[in-house]
């Protein structure tokens, strides 16, 4: 219950009331230039007087300072509600936190979307607590969080608030560590049930009945970081609240739903989209934060030819240099957990010179244990560790308080994530100082090159397609088996008013045989537990352990899809600037033996991602104005293969190469469905796709079609694979092979199939429209990607493709593969 | 395509269904998440169910179908998907959703007038039945799991027979009575004996003091016929068989679903028949039987009758005292050996799902053997809790009425003893396990001299 404080006196205190580690010592204050002033003003103002870094800086921009914005303790609130709040110092409210406990104990469904840190876990308690107070413990209350972690620390502060009000309601986390032994317990005897999608789609939810009294007096539903559901993933969320809901309807209870996440473009639609209802949006911010500045630091180049710049872990390391110490707390981000743990050696290595301890330093990432993490957060908001580098594990609401600065190593990928990186810089009152080092990943040049989009930009809409016609069906599935579907239900727009829906019942009745139509009801009438076979497509709390061999304890955890990169034997596991090599990776049973070495070198692995194609089930050509084939697209189901296939050791500091080994892993393996374009070899020769430039230029239009493709197809970029092959073995020509990146696809490629022309024509008008000459990032790729010749021959393809006649059906006969 | 490639995917759609169960995570999802003892029911019943062959012999005189009524697959012939133009509202969220990644400069498609007519199928509105994509179709089809090939066999068409309409508050559902005289034997026992039973044996194996007053003749015997074993919402009990003893008379009632539809009929008789009697008589059925009832009693708005009951699980003291002398504790082997049944013809409860599903759509079915299986699971009950219950404690040898072998005699002893040595009963204890010493092979020879020793110590008054 931490971020709530915001609003007491507790964060007034500033600087003074910080713990001795601060206290300078002789060793401190050797530091060079403005690290000794806790003012970002100053030190972005040193940064740029500095002679060496102040190059490399492209760009500045400050935001001015924003007020405060509180009211008193809203009088809707239950007077012993009050009563607590104030004895823990906090009289008064963010303007958004009463707005949203207001809208909230008015029975609106609400969703919160300021930055991290902005106090919006009690804008969800205080109406949870209050409906309890209420209802003298009879209201139920139901949260949802993405993570295990988030849910447990949740639970922590629920239990003291209760614990602080004197009465013995229970809120507890359900999820696949509950013991089973006290399941039932739990189940009878909860007030709030924390949990995750997981579990909430084939543990609560089939089993119902068991829940029973839990869904009569169902309340409150809490989603929690509502900004993750989103892509394939956030679509089969959607359903499960459908089912949720429609559950919560067969016991007779309408529980209000209470939003958490980022700040998001839309939130009303996201949330719609998400729970069906139409939401309040919050979102002004009514915390204060001081002045912030941000800088775009792009590392030298080192080889102008090439493009190579200067290693962005190393050029780190010399930022912090310059700017970390004593009297100042900052948050590094990196894009990879191997980068994390790199750069905290790194930091932790030059600790003397920035007058810290290396036990100030600290890394920080999801697969550390939740004891490990709980103490590093605490440190952090101590004041006791200076630095952390973290993962995106810091983006989400784990509470370790604002910090000074924040550093983001590479750009996160997506401006919400950029966001709510730079939020974690900024203390109440005082500057704050973000800097984005640029990697030499085109991305991140072209934001170098061009900041104004990193400032102008809106942050992306989110995908999200709950009407996605798999994934209905295949939640429906789930659904009838939990409670049998009416006619009349759906005459009234039941599941979330979704379309096909009788359609579907029918044909699961019809032909597959799992419902029975009797009268106006389907009933699910198959030997099978659904929820089990259908997944939500999101890797799911699936890990691998880290056990250290000797003490057979275990040291951490990574999920599966990482592991087979990070846990091979040979493999060096860092953590927090200490190296494990791993002995032994049983994959069978999710456990990786690892030893605590002295390592000089950390391993990279390499995975090598190929694909085969299973069945082609449609086929569109278009002809060659004299005859012949011009380019055809074809859709069906590929198997793609994921194989691990050797590592690097690499060397810190330098990155030399010092060896290289082979990894025996099993692959991972996707049956899924794909989209695949082709180009006939004439009409390639017509394009001059000719020599090496050909093969670049064809990538480009590849990944320029995955990037457009998703705005079409309602899911996230990473929803989608690509392989770009200039002579494809498989089809004996060019081809494009975009796939489902789901265990048995959900039909986005199938979707391509029909508007692959529309996808073309938007991404034509992307390069056509950029100013750049030879390409960037924005358009086909950075001109070391794309060649010299890459946006001429891009444009050329994509002009081609895009005008004239489109492709008309033809068999897709084995003769027509192999043209 | 080639041949290589074609055997491949013959095969990948072989296994397509082993490879989905297989893979299933079960953890997170936690299928069994909801119930400590879910997954020993799953154990349990699977086992208790019995896995061995079927036979032919459909019953008396009805008209008999071989048949595997397996229907075609969806045609590849379905109506082509239609491509409706969005409508309004779409195109305009859509032309939101396009925000290329790039600055004013690189001019993006984004927000444009012109943006591209989206040919939404998926989520765009239903404008007449069966417009589902063929893609789609084959995309479900491939997930679906085949149901299990069921062995051919003899089946009836139509309503079981001897069925009559029974009405509740909730509607009607089906019941099959049946009265037999209580001289009858069901395998070498016979049903008469459970008169003779006394509560002292049950509450020592279970420490149940409910049972102390455990009534014969106010016992209802009780097992179940379901869609599935992995319990959750649904899954349906469509066969709830019921026991008891009415004057000379056993009273076997058969509560069957003619469809979904009857569930909350049939739930609302059973929890009324059950809240009647004074203790329930089940086999697994603490961890089975009651579960599956109660939650669909709770879907229903039951109030389920279970609580407050008193409830002989007949498996667990007789798996303390058989399971050593027998290769397992399911019903079918403790009938056989403590009982004398030997089922002729046992359809396995595997098959009971399909049963019902083919009944329901229509299909010739094999329910009758269904019936008859659970007719005799009822009978069982009744005569193996006679023989739990006819078990003189009292007597040195503690013999009971039915002629076990020496292997089951010594069992029995050994679990006895170690039943009265867990309830402080040292003096017979120690009476009990010299009689089982006396009977025990050598290998078990030392694990009894102990607990011989243990209750000779522990039966002599302390001296100071």
């Amino acid at each position: 219950m931490r971020e709530e404080r915001a609003g007491g006196d507790e964060q007034a205190k500033g600087p003074s009331g910080k713990p001795d580690t601060r206290a300078p010592s002789a060793r401190r204050g050797s530091a060079r230039r403005a690290r000794s002033g806790g003012d970002a003003l100053e030190l972005a103002r040193a940064l740029r007087d500095d002679p060496e870094l102040s190059t490399r800086f492209a760009h500045w921009r400050e935001i001015p300072p924003r007020e405060e914005h509180s009211v008193p303790l809203p009088a809707a609130l239950h007077p012993r509600l009050r009563e607590q709040l104030t004895a823990r110092g906090q009289t008064r409210l963010y303007t958004h936190q009463a707005q949203a406990i207001e809208a909230a104990l008015a029975g609106e469904d609400v969703l919160i979307g300021t930055p991290t840190a902005s106090g919006k876990t009690l804008c969800y308690v205080a109406p949870v607590v209050q409906r309890l107070l209420e209802s003298k413990g009879d209201a139920r209350a139901l949260m949802l969080f993405p993570t295990k972690a988030l849910s447990q620390d949740q639970s922590a502060n629920l239990n003291e608030l209760i614990a602080a009000l004197g009465e013995n309601w229970r809120s507890f986390t359900y999820d696949g560590d509950t013991p089973p032994s006290v399941r039932r317990a739990l189940r009878d005897d909860g007030h709030v049930v924390l949990t995750n999608p997981w579990m909430l789609h084939a543990g609560i939810l089939p089993n119902h009945a068991k829940w029973s009294e839990f869904f009569t007096s169902l309340r409150t539903i809490v989603i929690d970081e509502a900004h993750t559901l989103c892509g394939v993933f956030g679509s089969s969320v959607a359903n499960v609240v459908r089912r949720l809901l429609r559950i919560a309807e067969h016991y007779h209870s309408r529980p209000q739903f209470i939003l958490s996440s980022a700040t998001l473009r839309d939130g009303v639609e996201h949330a719609r989209a998400l729970t069906g209802r139409t939401v309040r949006v919050v979102d002004e911010d009514g915390s204060p934060a001081g002045a912030r500045v941000f800088g775009v630091y792009n590392p030298p180049l080192l080889d102008p030819v090439a493009g190579l710049r200067a290693n962005a872990l190393e050029e780190a390391r010399r930022l912090a240099l310059a700017i970390c110490g004593p009297d100042r707390q900052a948050i590094f981000f990196c894009q990879q957990r191997t980068a994390v743990e790199v750069l905290t050696r790194y930091l932790k290595e030059c600790a003397g010179s920035m007058g810290l301890e290396p036990d100030e330093i600290r890394g920080y990432r999801g697969g550390y244990l939740p004891l490990h993490r709980r103490e590093i957060e605490d440190g952090l908001r101590r004041g006791a560790i200076k630095i952390v580098v973290s993962t995106n594990a810091l983006e989400l609401g784990v509470d370790i308080g604002r910090l000074d600065v924040a550093v983001l190593v590479g750009y996160p990928g997506s401006q919400a994530s950029f966001w709510q990186r730079a939020g974690r810089a900024g203390r109440r009152g005082q500057s704050s100082l973000t800097v984005l080092i640029a990697r030499s990943d085109p991305l991140d040049q072209y934001l170098a090159a061009s900041p104004s989009y990193l400032f102008e930009a809106p942050r992306e809409k989110l995908g999200l397609d709950p009407n996605n016609l798999v994934i209905l069906s295949e939640q429906l599935k789930c659904a009838a088996f939990e409670l049998p579907f009416h006619e009349r239900d759906l005459a009234q727009g039941a599941f979330g008013g979704a379309p096909h829906v009788a359609d579907v019942l029918d044909y699961l009745a019809g032909e597959s045989k799992l419902l029975l139509k009797r009268g106006e009801t389907w009933h699910w009438m198959a030997d099978a537990y659904p929820a089990q076979d259908v997944p939500l497509a999101s890797g799911g709390p699936d890990n691998v352990l880290i056990l250290d061999a000797e003490s057979k304890k275990a040291i951490g955890e990574i999920d599966r899809a990482g592991s087979l990169t990070t846990c091979h034997e040979g493999a060096i596991y860092q953590m927090e600037g200490e190296t494990w090599k791993v002995e032994r990776f049983d994959y069978e049973n999710r456990r990786a033996y690892v030893r605590n070495v002295d390592s000089d070198y950390f391993t990279e692995a390499e995975v090598d991602t190929s694909w085969q194609l299973l069945r082609v089930e449609r086929r569109g050509e278009r002809e060659r104005e004299g005859g012949g084939e011009d380019y055809s697209i074809w859709s069906g189901e590929v198997h793609v293969t994921t194989l691990a296939t050797q590592y690097k050791k690499i060397r810190f500091y330098t990155r030399e190469n010092v060896g290289c080994e082979d990894i025996h892993l099993p692959p991972e393996e996707l049956d899924t469905q794909a989209f695949v374009l082709t180009l006939s070899e004439q009409s390639a020769e017509a394009l001059e796709l000719v020599g090496p430039e050909r093969g670049a230029a064809w990538r480009s239009v590849g990944s320029l079609l995955r990037r457009v493709a998703p705005l079409f197809l309602r899911c996230q970029p990473s929803d989608l694979g690509l392989a770009s092959e200039v002579r494809s073995p498989t089809f004996g020509r060019p081809a494009i092979v975009l796939y489902d990146r789901v265990q048995g696809g959900v039909g986005l490629t199938e979707t391509l199939f029909e508007s692959h022309r529309d996808v073309v024509a938007a991404a034509l008008r992307i390069v056509e429209r950029c100013a750049c000459k030879l390409g960037c990032p924005a358009c086909v790729g950075p001109l070391a990607e794309a060649g010299a010749l890459g946006k001429p021959a891009a444009l050329r393809i994509l002009r081609h493709l895009s005008q004239g006649a489109r492709p008309q059906p033809r068999p897709a006969d084995a003769e027509s593969i192999q043209a | 395509m080639d041949a290589s490639f074609r055997d491949r995917l013959a095969r990948l759609r072989r296994e397509a269904p082993v490879r989905s169960a297989a893979a299933a995570p079960r953890d997170a999802g936690a299928a069994q998440a909801d119930d400590a003892q879910a997954s020993a029911a799953q154990n349990g019943v699977a086992s208790r169910h019995e896995s061995g062959a079927d036979g032919d012999v459909a019953p008396g005189g009805s008209p008999t179908i071989a048949s595997s009524a397996r229907e075609a697959t969806a045609s590849a012939s379905a109506a082509p998907p239609s491509h409706e133009p969005s409508a309004g509202d779409v195109s305009e969220s859509d032309a939101c959703l396009r925000e290329p990644r790039t600055d004013d400069a690189a001019a993006p498609a984004a927000g444009e007038a012109h943006a591209p007519a989206l040919e939404r199928r998926v989520g765009a509105e239903p404008s007449s039945h069966h417009e589902l994509p063929a893609w789609w179709k084959s995309r479900v089809q491939r997930s679906s799991q085949a149901a299990p090939l069921a062995p051919a066999g003899q089946r009836t068409l139509g309503e079981p027979g001897d069925l009559r309409e029974a009405l509740t508050p909730r509607g009607a559902f089906a019941v099959r009575e049946v009265r037999l005289p209580l001289e009858q034997r069901h395998g070498l026992a016979s049903l008469e004996r459970v008169l003779d039973v006394r509560a002292e044996l049950f509450l020592l194996l279970t420490g149940d003091e409910r049972l102390r007053e455990f009534d014969p003749r106010r016992a209802l015997f009780l097992d179940i016929e379901t869609t599935g074993l992995s319990g959750g919402a649904g899954t349906k009990a469509f066969l709830v068989g019921l026991g008891w003893i009415e004057a000379r008379e056993f009273v076997l009632w058969q509560g069957f679903l003619r469809g979904p539809e009857e569930e909350a009929a049939l739930l609302h008789e059973v929890a009324e028949r059950i809240e009647c009697a004074q203790a329930l008589v089940t086999f697994f059925g603490k961890t089975f039987d009651r579960h599956r009832l109660e939650d669909k009693m709770r879907v229903h708005g039951v109030r389920p009758p279970f609580k407050d009951r008193a409830h002989l699980d007949l498996y667990h003291p007789l798996r303390a005292l058989y399971r050593p002398a027998l290769a397992d504790a399911r019903l079918a082997t403790l009938e056989r050996a403590l009982c004398g049944l030997l089922r002729e013809d046992d359809l396995s409860g595997a098959y009971a799902p399909e049963a019902w599903y083919d009944f329901l759509a229509g299909r010739p079915h094999r329910l009758e053997r269904v019936f008859a299986h659970n007719r005799d699971d009822v009978l069982s009950l009744a005569t193996l809790c006679a023989h739990l219950g006819g078990i003189e404690l009292a007597s040195a040898a503690a013999v009971s009425g039915a002629a076990p072998t020496l292997q089951l005699e010594w069992a029995r002893l050994r679990g006895l003893a170690r039943a009265l040595a867990q309830r402080k009963r040292w003096s017979e204890c120690a009476q009990v396990a010299q009689a089982a010493r006396a009977l025990a092979a050598d290998e078990h020879a030392p694990e009894l001299e102990a607990l011989v020793d243990l209750a000779l110590r522990r039966s002599r008054p302390r001296r100071s």
